[in-house]
């Protein structure tokens, strides 16, 4: 017994109230969709992508500016050492000044075209450095031309002390050159390094944004998912209970909460409707029983009235009296018969209260009784010593054990025995059992037969049993079947035992 | 032949054989009326009744039965059906089986005392009184 709901009280009545909090509770949140979170986290991811790519777009700019820095440095440094070349010659054997100096003239211009490109890598002041050492062996050159005319003296201290300080400009030069050069390709190499890196290391923080933007939107839409599959096998079990906010804000699944209990409430409605015409439906089947109950006293009417009347002068008062009381018994039979049913049919809402086993079973058993009687069916009941009573509401648990016995019946058409027993053994649960000796079900189908619509009678609708399940269910108990065909079917119904004695 | 038309009257409404047996009895048949069918069956062992008037739906054994057992028994016999709940079907089986006629329930005395004259009618009886008809 343990797979009993824990849920002792029933939510088969929906409370309006209950209802009304928490339609209010789930609008009085403030809004925070799930739809402006996908936007914001996308946003993030864009961002994280734009500035990745800026940052290679910058790098790769950058490392272009540099490569042409390089090459005029180069080409700055090509002049110079063959302005040096042409330098050695002349000093050697006297040639080539003029050459000298042209190279030494395009080594200038190579700094003023790309002064731009070369500013942008290095600062000015070098440039400036730069240029000044080369004006500085422009000019000693242009003054070797003026110290030595072509077939002019020399002054060899003169000559010996500008050599000098060419020689020192000129190595300057091509120092400061090779020493750029070297820096920036170090730099460049260290660049198309990072370069190497930087899509490893985006892709690692693009992978950690979408872990998280995952789990976030796992957060966000499948976890409410489940508890929303959890709510709708809670009602699908009956349980009516209102759904209530369980996040701070609300989105698009509070206006689903909403929409659920204004489903559930609809539900109670149908259910309600739904288990009053089930029980019109199981008295249909009683229409012969209920036809012979209410026919047999009338007739009795009729021909005690009719008597009366043809022997009015006759017979003696007594006998008259007797007559009339006979009339007034019959009456009465067929004003119980007519109470019973309109008791049964009574609609109204569920209510749980403390229910007496003996009534229940009493009052259940007036219904069914003429129809066993016109099947040769033999009932076996003998009532508790004791009156137990269970929580539940009355005319449901009277459909309940209605259909159960209506069932039993249909099962012997060729008569039987139906037992009714109520067992109080166990605790918490009132066990009353229904069996009969009849067709019994076949192993097949005892799964099904609580299942809507199944049936194995050729009239049945297949909804009896399903509606004596989810009644029982509401009421937080269980029904058990055992049968064996041609032996008979038993039916076990366990209700919950009311705390009031 | 007794001069007096034999009718027995099986109904589980003890109202039913107290109330149509003086009935009958002025329309000048010989009833007797039984509640119990065993106690009835036994009885139509004994002796050939002129008509059978039994209730359909009885505890223990129905009215088909009874049919049955006074067809056997002798098939002059008219026998008539009281149902409290007449269904096409049960009709459709009395019929088939030799039933008289039917009435159904709630009837008034005079309804039945119309079938039981047209039955002894039927049966060739001509001293039955048919005075309360039409009252």
């Amino acid at each position: 017994m343990n797979d009993f709901p824990d849920r002792m009280t029933p939510g088969l009545v929906l409370d309006e109230a209950a209802l009304k909090e928490a339609q209010k509770g789930l609008v009085e949140r403030p809004t925070m969709n799930i739809r402006t979170k996908i936007i914001m986290g996308f946003s993030l991811m864009f961002i994280l992508c734009a500035v990745a790519s800026i940052t290679y777009l910058i790098m790769g700019g950058q490392v272009e500016k540099k490569i042409k820095f390089m090459e005029t440095v180069n080409n700055y440094s090509f002049e110079i050492q063959q302005a040096r070349r042409y330098e050695k010659n002349f000093f050697l054997y006297k040639t080539n000044l003029p050459d000298a100096l042209e190279t030494t003239q395009n080594a200038r211009e190579i700094l003023k075209k790309e002064g731009k490109n070369i500013t942008a890598v290095i600062s000015q002041e070098k440039l400036n450095l730069m240029l000044s050492h080369l004006s500085r062996y422009e000019s000693l050159l242009g003054s070797l031309r003026e110290l030595i005319p072509p077939g002019s003296g020399e002054n060899p201290v003169t000559l010996a002390k500008i050599e000098g300080e060419l020689r020192q400009h000129g190595a300057e030069m091509i120092f400061m050159a090779a020493n750029l050069v070297e820096k920036e390709r170090k730099d460049v190499e260290a660049m198309t390094q990072w370069s190497r890196q930087v899509p490893l290391i985006f892709l690692a923080i693009l992978l950690l944004v979408m872990i998280y933007l995952t789990r976030f939107l796992a957060q966000q839409i499948v976890l409410p998912l489940n508890r929303f599959v959890d709510y709708t096998l809670r009602i699908a079990q009956g349980d009516y209970t209102p759904i209530t906010p369980a996040k701070r804000y609300k989105d698009e699944f509070s206006r689903l909460a909403i929409a659920i209990n204004l489903m559930m409430d609809q539900l109670q409605k149908n259910q309600e409707q739904y288990l009053q015409t089930r029980k019109m439906a199981s008295i249909g089947t009683l229409t012969s029983g209920i036809a012979h109950e209410l026919n047999n006293p009338l007739n009795n009417i009729c021909i005690t009235t009719e008597s009366l009347i043809d022997e009015l002068e006759s017979i003696k008062d007594e006998e008259k009296r007797k007559r009339l009381q006979d009339i007034y018994t019959q009456a009465e039979r067929a004003s119980g018969t007519v109470r019973n049913l309109l008791d049964f049919t009574r609609m109204g809402p569920p209510a749980f209260v403390p229910v007496s086993t003996q009534e229940l079973i009493g009052s259940t058993l007036k219904l069914a009784r003429h129809e066993m009687e016109l099947n040769n069916i033999k009932l076996q009941y003998t009532p508790e010593v004791q009156d137990s009573r269970i929580l539940g509401d009355f005319s449901q648990l009277q459909q309940v054990f209605l259909n159960l016995m209506i069932n039993a019946i249909q099962a012997m058409p060729q008569g039987g025995q139906l037992s009714l027993r109520v067992n109080n053994d166990d605790e918490q649960f009132t066990r009353i059992e229904v069996s009969d000796t009849g067709v019994g079900i076949p192993q097949a189908v005892i799964e099904q037969i609580f299942d809507p619509f199944f049936t194995t009678k050729e009239s049945g609708t297949g909804l009896g049993l399903s509606t004596s399940y989810s009644i029982i269910k509401k009421h937080g108990g269980k029904i058990e079947v055992t049968s064996q065909i041609n032996q008979g079917s038993h039916f076990s119904v366990y209700l919950p035992k009311s705390k009031e004695r | 032949m007794e001069e007096k038309v034999q009718v027995l009257i099986l109904d589980d409404e003890p109202i039913v054989g107290k109330r149509l047996g003086p009935a009958l009895m002025k329309m000048g048949c010989e009833v007797e009326a039984f509640e119990d069918p065993k106690k009835a069956l036994q009885r139509i062992e004994e002796k050939i009744f002129d008509i059978v008037v039994t209730d359909i739906r009885m505890e223990d054994i129905d009215g088909i039965e009874i049919l049955e057992k006074v067809k056997a028994r002798s098939d002059r016999t008219k026998v008539i059906m009281i149902t409290g709940y007449a269904t096409v079907e049960v009709a459709r089986e009395a019929l088939g089986k030799g039933a008289f006629d039917f009435i159904a329930k709630p009837f008034k005395p005079n309804d039945l005392r119309e079938i039981v004259y047209r039955a002894a009618d039927a049966l060739g009886f001509k001293g039955l009184s048919r005075a309360n008809i039409g009252e």
